[in-house]
């Protein structure tokens, strides 16, 4: 544990380093401190330069009249408070060692206040004995003991000693004397301990003292936290990196870079998510209650900025890169020599039309719909282009080649989903939806819907079958002899 | 200061009959008791049902209790989607951090004796039970409750029983319950942004505010701006099935077989209007819980919030982009591709401000004194939920990524995450933080410690493998994996989650048991047994009727005064006046 500057309390309390004894020299009628009082109310009114961006000597906000009359000494106190506590307390063993610098005089607390702690002179960093330190306190609480009662004085020495004492003097010389002596408490203590819990109203006592420990917080807690995100993190990692739950590999080329996309995104996120899940672990076990002081603190602008551009650039920067795969995919149209198929959804089917030989869909009229009589699209019979229309309930496609569906639903709205394509579209009764892609890699591949659209959502599948061209001209014809 | 609320309390005591002070009460705090229960049966609803999914999709041919004919047929399975997704939603996530603690202890906290409108709460409080009675008797009509989803996309909810049992009777139901619920949000919003505005004791300003206030008042904005949409979108849709209208239906619907008669209508005109409500409506349920947790953070570090004007500022940002995003649902719904860029980049700037307050926290606990009390564990929890769930939206805010991940579970375990589970641990440590002071008594400690391990632990069980469900392309909202053949190797994770979720649910029965319990067996509460700086903190466990008993409070400071150098007390309550230190000090100087 770092020791922190040791503080002369009759320097302290001359110069006024807390509020109360600022307020209670101001009683006092000491002229030295009356003086500073109101040299620093003067120097904040007049402005001379000590309004830095240190957020905690900004010019105080008058918020009533009442406060404008009582506060404005006050006020000044408690920010001068603060400028010399706030920034630079030091934890000393569960008390809080103030910060040695004192400031002596108007220049320095100008200097001070205009520039940081920085410049405050050296040479008015006091050390003194911890005893000689207590001892002025001492004498000096006397002086403020009426005035300080209001104030909650505390005394920021260390009263007891005594186990810090013994700590100090564990050495080689005396090892054997104070492990006894240790041991002895210890086994004292638990027979006490036993003891009383024979009672009924030592055990009450014990509890309470148990909640009381409870309240002073036992390091279990942030403990098996720490410990519950640490697994967390490390099980969530090792699933990414080990890559056991991944779609199967894209078929397309926008589909890799969709992927490309997803592993820029996820390096992002996850330094994040592991950076912020160990650093709350770290955070609630390393400033746990164990008797401290928290370090006073109303944020920070510098920290403010720095953390705000940081997720702004990593953000916005993320959504610019993941753009480009959206606009390949969506913004170009097809190209011209696409082949086009549509595909026409239905509760809880899929249905599939080539244009035929003539490269034109014929008409459809929802009317004529009638599924048992083999016509699921209601396809106009009277439509010459519609004759030579295939009509399938599988998807078959030509590797390699560009391909554009049409996406349209007779009922509600269902979805065109293939994982290997890296493609999703919801297909939305009364519009016509096109989407592009050429697959390069042949095989099955499963088409699912994934917009909820009745009681068969989850039967709703069909295939697609990425073929080679003679295969795929094979299939065309096989077909266009069955209609 | 003179206002009706406060007229009204100042002359007349708490009502002595039981049904005027017990049921058909004006009073914020049974109001908002009145809510909170009403939000526990809504969560133990939902938590059944969600209960009965997870079994069904791991063992879909076992018998279950609640199901008529025992085993669950697919519509059954997408009725209980639908009602878990609305009841949560609706029913707890809007009304418990909102209304019920909202109503509790924002009069409170701004030294108000009484909401703006108190019959206005009453009103509010009772059409939102005759909603959730509505909603319920979904279930037990014909056809049983509608299986749209608690988006309700039509056609599929827009043309009756013709698109699917539940559909019928059920929906209308359903959407009149949405309706009932609507409005009765738009009353309670009001009253909270006229009781921010109008009822603040003097000396607090805005920037004097506790962060649950500002979390409530920007959440209020939300309800008022976003459920009015959603008022106004489900009288079009009851009007598309009962009046024969054709706001969301097009020509042309062919629905099993039958043509149907509509013409003109666009059913991306529901998505619009649904997301705009909808999106807003998540950071509906979470902003009251990050207010909360930044609260309990600051109580429990013993620090001031790291930030509190960037904390209030953040607050504001989500709201206002929370309703320029709305998109982000629909990238691939057929709308305009160009959009999804726009909305696309408006969704990650949304990230800017959350991944602020998340730095905030940290900076809040940092350097504090940490006490682990189980409303900071679960503030803490929050948390944690909220990055993991936040950054998994980062992917999804991504038009294509979202083309990928769209409708799998990971968007089903990013939402629950983020929205669901990050909410609920806001609420349960606004539970464990104020059930001192809503009723007088300390919960047990430990048994609230081992709800939150299993809670904790639990959830992150359930809803983290969801995420690589959906990686590997599990589609949500299937009631069983015979449609498509892979889905059918992720079963192993989905029986592992389902376990998760009945421990995890079990480990609620340890919630409800302490907090029936220590209602009436717990340690009596002192005022202040957190040592908060709030004004709640300053009056008696639970507040008298009209809260501080006469002696309405004045704020000389801001909310979050911990550990401030100088003072001996580690917090300094906001009501504390200086001058009267001062006077102390010229008695004993006096007297000396």
């Amino acid at each position: 544990m770092r020791e922190g500057p040791k503080l002369d309390r009759t320097v302290e309390w001359q110069t006024g380093s807390s509020p109360h004894s600022l307020l209670c020299a101001e009683k006092l009628g000491s002229a030295r401190h009356t003086c500073r009082v109101e040299s620093l109310a003067t120097l904040s009114k007049q402005r001379i330069g000590v309004y830095p961006t240190r957020h905690f000597f900004r010019r105080p906000k008058v918020s009533n009249r009442r406060s404008a009359r009582l506060g404005a000494k006050m006020r000044l106190c408690f920010r001068l408070a603060e400028i010399k506590l706030g920034g630079t307390c030091t934890r000393d063993g569960g008390r809080t060692a103030k910060e040695g610098r004192v400031v002596e005089t108007l220049d320095e607390v100008y200097d001070y206040l205009r520039t940081g702690r920085k410049t405050v002179t050296q040479s008015s960093v006091k050390t003194v004995s911890p005893l000689r330190s207590w001892r002025n306190w001492q004498t000096h609480q006397l002086e403020g003991l009426a005035l300080a009662r209001a104030w909650w004085f505390e005394s920021t020495r260390p009263h007891q000693t005594y186990r810090r004492k013994i700590q100090a003097s564990i050495g080689y010389s005396r090892f054997l004397s104070n492990a006894f002596r240790v041991l002895y408490d210890g086994a004292s203590k638990t027979t006490m301990r036993l003891s009383r819990s024979l009672s009924a109203d030592g055990f009450a006592r014990i509890k309470s003292r148990r909640t009381e420990r409870d309240y002073r917080g036992s390091a279990a807690p942030p403990a098996l936290l720490a410990v519950l995100l640490a697994v967390l993190v490390a099980v969530t990692v090792y699933i990414f990196i080990a890559h056991i739950y991944a779609p199967p590999p894209p078929i397309t080329s926008v589909g890799r870079q969709i992927d490309r996309q997803y592993n820029l995104t996820l390096y992002v996120t996850g330094a994040a998510f592991v950076l912020a899940q160990l650093g709350l672990g770290f955070a609630i076990l390393r400033f746990r209650d164990r008797g401290q002081r928290a370090h006073f603190t109303r944020g920070s602008t510098v920290a403010e900025i720095l953390w705000t551009s940081i997720t702004i650039i990593a953000f916005v920067g993320l959504g610019i890169a993941g753009s480009k795969a959206w606009g390949e995919m969506r913004f170009a149209p097809a190209s011209r020599d696409s082949v086009q198929i549509e595909v026409t959804t239905t509760q809880f089917v899929y249905t599939f039309r080539y244009p035929g030989a003539d490269g034109k869909f014929g008409r459809l009229d929802p009317s004529l719909v009638n599924a048992p009589a083999g016509n699921p699209l209601g396809l106009d019979p009277n439509d010459a282009a519609g004759r030579d229309d295939v009509v399938v309930p599988i998807l078959t496609i030509p590797v390699d080649r560009p391909v554009e569906l049409l996406l349209r639903s007779q009922d509600v709205i269902h979805n065109f989903f293939v994982r290997e394509l890296r493609l999703q579209q919801d297909a939305v009764p009364g519009m016509v939806i096109p989407i592009h892609f050429t697959a390069d890699r042949i095989g099955r591949y499963e088409i699912v819907c994934t917009q909820l659209c009745g009681l068969g959502h989850y039967k709703m599948h069909s295939f697609m079958d990425v073929v080679s061209e003679p295969n795929y001209e094979q299939f065309l014809r096989k077909q266009a002899a069955l209609q | 200061m003179s206002s009706p609320a406060r007229d009204a309390h100042d002359t007349a005591e708490a009502p002595s009959s039981f049904v005027r002070r017990y049921i058909f009460s004006s009073d914020h705090k049974v109001v908002g008791l009145q809510y909170f229960f009403l939000a526990l049966t809504a969560v133990t609803i939902g938590i059944v049902l969600s209960l009965l999914m997870r079994f069904h999709l791991v063992w879909p041919a076992a018998h279950l209790p609640f199901v008529a004919g025992g085993i669950m047929e697919p519509e059954q399975y997408l009725a209980l989607v639908t009602m878990h997704g609305t009841l949560m939603i609706f029913f707890v996530l809007t009304v418990a951090p909102q209304s019920a603690f909202g109503n509790y202890f924002l009069p409170i906290q701004i030294g108000a004796p009484d909401m703006a409108f108190p019959k206005l709460n009453m009103l509010s409080f009772w059409l939102t039970f005759i909603a959730f009675l509505c909603m319920i008797a979904a279930f037990f009509v014909r056809g049983g409750a509608p299986i749209s989803g608690w988006t309700a996309y039509p056609p599929l909810s827009g043309l009756g029983e013709i698109t699917g049992p539940g559909e019928g009777l059920g929906q209308t139901l359903w959407i009149v319950s949405i309706l009932i619920f609507c409005f009765a949000s738009l009353l309670g919003s009001v009253n909270f942004i006229a009781t921010i505005i109008d009822l603040r004791a003097p000396g607090m300003t805005l920037m004097r505010m506790p962060l649950t206030v500002w979390a409530w008042l920007v959440t209020a904005v939300l309800t008022l701006l976003s459920f009015s949409v959603l008022l106004a979108g489900g009288i079009l849709l009851l009007l598309d099935r009962l009046a024969g209208t054709s706001f969301f239906l097009p020509a042309g619907l062919v629905v099993n077989g039958q043509v149907q008669s509509h013409s003109g209508g666009s059913p991306l005109l529901w998505q619009h209007l649904f997301w705009f409500f909808g999106h807003p409506e998540v950071y509906i349920a979470i902003l009251p819980g990050m207010g909360a947790v930044s609260h309990i953070l600051a109580n429990f570090a013993r620090k001031p919030v790291f930030g509190y004007r960037v904390m209030a500022a953040t607050l504001c940002a989500i709201g206002f982009l929370g309703f320029l995003l709305w998109g982000h649902h629909m990238f691939v719904s057929g709308m305009n591709p160009y959009s999804g860029i726009a909305f696309s980049l408006l969704t990650l700037s949304i990230g800017v401000p959350s991944a602020v307050k998340t730095f905030n926290w940290l900076g809040t606990l940092w350097g504090g004194k940490i006490q682990f009390h189980s409303p900071m564990l679960f503030a803490i929890g929050f948390v944690s939920f909220f990055v993991t769930g936040g950054l998994s939206g980062i992917f999804l805010a991504q038009p294509a990524l979202d083309s990928v991940l769209h409708a799998t579970y990971y968007v089903v375990g990013h939402f629950h995450l983020v929205m669901g589970v990050a909410s609920i641990f806001g609420i349960f440590a606004a539970t464990y933080y104020w059930f001192p002071k809503m009723f007088g008594r300390m919960m047990n400690e430990t048994l609230a410690k081992v709800h939150f391990w299993l809670t904790f632990a639990g959830a992150y069980c359930i809803f983290m493998p969801m995420h690589f469900v959906g990686i590997a392309g599990g589609i949500r909202r299937y009631a069983d994996w015979t449609g498509a053949n892979y889905l059918a190797a992720l079963q192993p994770l989905h029986r592992f989650m389902t376990i998760a979720a009945f421990v995890t649910a079990a480990a609620q029965i340890i919630f409800f048991y302490n907090f029936f319990r220590s209602l009436s067996k717990g340690a009596r509460a002192s005022v202040n047994p957190w040592n908060g700086t709030t004004l709640e903190w300053t009056t008696a466990s639970p507040p008298p009727f009209d809260n501080f008993n006469g002696d309405y409070p004045r704020v000389y400071r801001g909310p979050y005064e911990y550990s401030v150098p100088g003072a001996s007390q580690d917090f300094l309550p906001q009501n504390v006046a200086p001058e009267k230190v001062l006077a102390d000090d010229e008695e004993s100087q006096h007297a000396g």
